[in-house]
């Protein structure tokens, strides 16, 4: 590390270099835009990777026919539609990334929502390529992992190979009369739900696994899950859960020894300028 | 304003030998430490009228007798008084000049109030004025740190938000001014959204920032009769029912046409050089059933690099034994 004054040495020849117009790149080349941190940045770097663009894929898909509160088994079209959204979304996510020669899109910023008549399916992330170059692979991947971890995984010897999802909405039956009326002056399981979420829960799972294997994965890390009872209806239960599929790159690994570390730094009262902004626009 | 034109106060203010500075302790001697001294807190505002002209119909309808508001022949209503391709003797309504995408109805009937055609087009005029607003608040926040004798502003936040009844839209942006101690005089003062230790990092990376930027995009959907009927989970004639989920392809196709155009606004200003620390914002408005609006805001800072890149060494696993 530079000591302090060399620091400022340099960014004062930076400043004056500027304003004498030495820098480089400039009109005619390619902009890159990114939202990786500046951490992101140098460690996707250190491993020979960078950003080339800033990509989205944005599916929306009608839920038909559904009562959402009536009926018992699997809300199929429901399922179907968040499937679709998903697996649409990144299509138009790996459409948009080979459009700038990426290999793949990491930091990808994930959010469904489901509604009583439509599945909405954003992904936000950044397309990274090789500095080496070579030509993108026919199917880019899409992680949700960060930069960080995808430095990670790399040097672990595992390859990203995409997103792995799956959600099953499911009814929770309504009770027999008799045993509503039975029930109303005890606490006790109202096995309709349990069984409805644990229904959700393996048809979720298992779709996810099966879409890794689908992916030549060897499994997924980071998954997330998202359960319970729908805010529109109380007889409706999901279970979505994803992450990203991983495979071995064939690459031997490379696991340095762990090194102890102690921070000396108080915990620090940090003010987040950005927290001004607030939620809008 | 001009240069020249702040008010005596700031005048004042800004010669002052006190600094003020907007930086958190932690970015103040991170600053520090690269060398830069701030000077002042520096802001720019601006304030726009901000109307969408009226939540329905689009612009370049107007009433005329024999028209309906789906654009049909009927009673009352509207139809299309633009300059669209579709204009024309008999057929007055269609696609506007400005329209991203067009869709048909698929169905061989329709009644009075059935939307045969349907379109998402971006509504420039919002890009337009929040483009004015954001960019006269810069410059008036940048005049300032000129003023002050600043090589840069760091720590740049900007707020824009709508003020009394919703058809006026302020942006506000403050940073603190720096003086790189030892630097030439600025010909242009350059600003980041970054300051301190993440400045400090940018700048060891080999990236010098060059301006905060930011770009709007709105687009709002004239639903065809499939959009509407879909998000509003009727029954559809010609066969949507039946199990099999159906894209809203109009709604996405709107979500997506945002986001690219508010990268691509922001494309078009980066000159070649690089956006760092993308954000990117959306807010939907539900205006009707699938009468929607996308509005879009990305921002970030543009930095030039003015070295190579020197990659790091790989990384190192570490534990931390902070308890």
């Amino acid at each position: 590390m530079d000591d302090p004054s060399s620091r400022r040495n340099r960014i004062r020849d930076e400043v004056n270099r500027l304003e004498a117009g030495g820098f480089i790149g400039g009109p005619g080349r390619t902009s890159v835009t990114s939202d990786l941190s500046i951490d992101e940045s140098l460690v996707l770097h250190a491993i020979g990777w960078e950003a080339v663009e800033l990509v989205c894929g944005v599916s929306t898909y009608s839920i038909q026919g559904t009562l959402w509160n009536w009926g018992s088994g699997e809300i199929v079209s429901a399922s179907m539609a968040h499937a679709r959204a998903l697996g649409d979304a990144v299509q138009k996510l790996r459409s948009e990334c080979l459009g700038v020669l990426g290999h793949g899109v990491v930091g990808v910023h994930l959010e469904v929502s489901v509604e009583r008549y439509l599945v909405n399916a954003v992904l936000v992330g950044t397309a990274v390529a090789p500095i080496a170059g070579g030509s993108p692979p026919a199917v880019p991947f899409v992680s949700d992992l960060s930069g960080r971890d995808f430095a990670l995984l790399h040097q672990a010897g595992w390859d990203p190979v995409g997103l792995a999802h799956g959600a099953s909405f499911v009814y929770a039956p309504r009770r027999r009369a008799m045993d509503t009326v039975r029930q109303s002056t005890q606490n006790v399981e109202l096995t309709n739900y349990t069984e409805a979420l644990y229904s959700a829960r393996e048809g979720a799972m298992e779709r996810m696994q099966r879409r890794a294997s689908e992916l030549g994965a060897g499994g997924v890390v980071g998954v997330t899950v998202s359960e319970g009872p729908m805010e529109f209806a109380r007889h409706a239960v999901r279970f979505a859960a994803w992450g990203t599929a991983v495979r071995r790159s064939g690459r031997p690994a490379v696991l340095p020894p762990v090194e102890l570390v102690i921070d000396l730094d108080d915990e620090q009262r940090a003010f987040d300028p950005a927290s001004l902004r607030g939620s809008g626009l | 304003m001009t240069a020249g034109d702040l008010p005596p106060e700031a005048a004042g203010r800004l010669s002052s030998p006190v600094f003020s500075s907007g930086l958190s302790v932690n970015d103040f001697a991170a600053c520090l430490q690269l060398g830069l001294r701030p000077v002042a807190l520096v802001q720019g505002y601006c304030v726009m009228r901000w109307s969408s002209y009226g939540a329905n119909p689009p612009v370049g309808y107007r009433p005329v007798s024999g028209y309906n508001a789906y654009g049909n022949p009927g009673v009352g209503g509207y139809r299309y008084g633009g300059v669209g391709p579709f204009t024309g003797a008999g057929y007055q309504y269609g696609p506007r000049a400005n329209a991203l995408s067009t869709y048909r109805c698929p169905h061989y009937y329709t009644s009075g109030e059935h939307r045969t055609w349907g379109e998402n087009y971006e509504q420039s005029w919002l890009t337009s004025t929040w483009e004015q607003g954001y960019e006269t608040a810069r410059a008036r926040m940048v005049e300032e740190a000129a003023e002050a004798g600043a090589h840069g502003v760091v720590g740049v936040v900007d707020t824009s938000s709508l003020l009394i009844d919703r058809s006026i839209r302020e942006f506000h942006m403050y940073g603190t001014a720096v003086v790189v101690e030892g630097g030439q005089r600025p010909e242009r003062v350059w600003s980041s959204y970054l300051a301190g230790g993440r400045l400090s990092k940018l700048v060891e990376s080999g990236f010098m920032p060059t301006e905060v930027v930011a770009a709007m995009a709105s687009v709002r959907t004239w639903p065809v009769c499939v959009t509407e009927m879909l998000m509003r989970g009727s029954y559809v004639p010609g066969g949507y029912m039946g199990g099999d989920p159906v894209e809203i392809t109009q709604v996405a196709d709107a979500q997506m046409q945002a986001r690219r155009l508010a990268r691509d606004h922001v494309k078009g200003r980066l000159g070649g050089h690089n956006l760092h620390g993308a954000d990117l914002r959306v807010a939907v408005h539900e205006i009707g059933e699938g009468q929607t609006e996308v509005d879009c805001v990305l921002r970030g800072t543009v930095v030039r690099r003015y070295r190579a890149a020197e990659p790091l060494p790989p990384p190192r696993l570490t534990v931390r034994a902070n308890g």
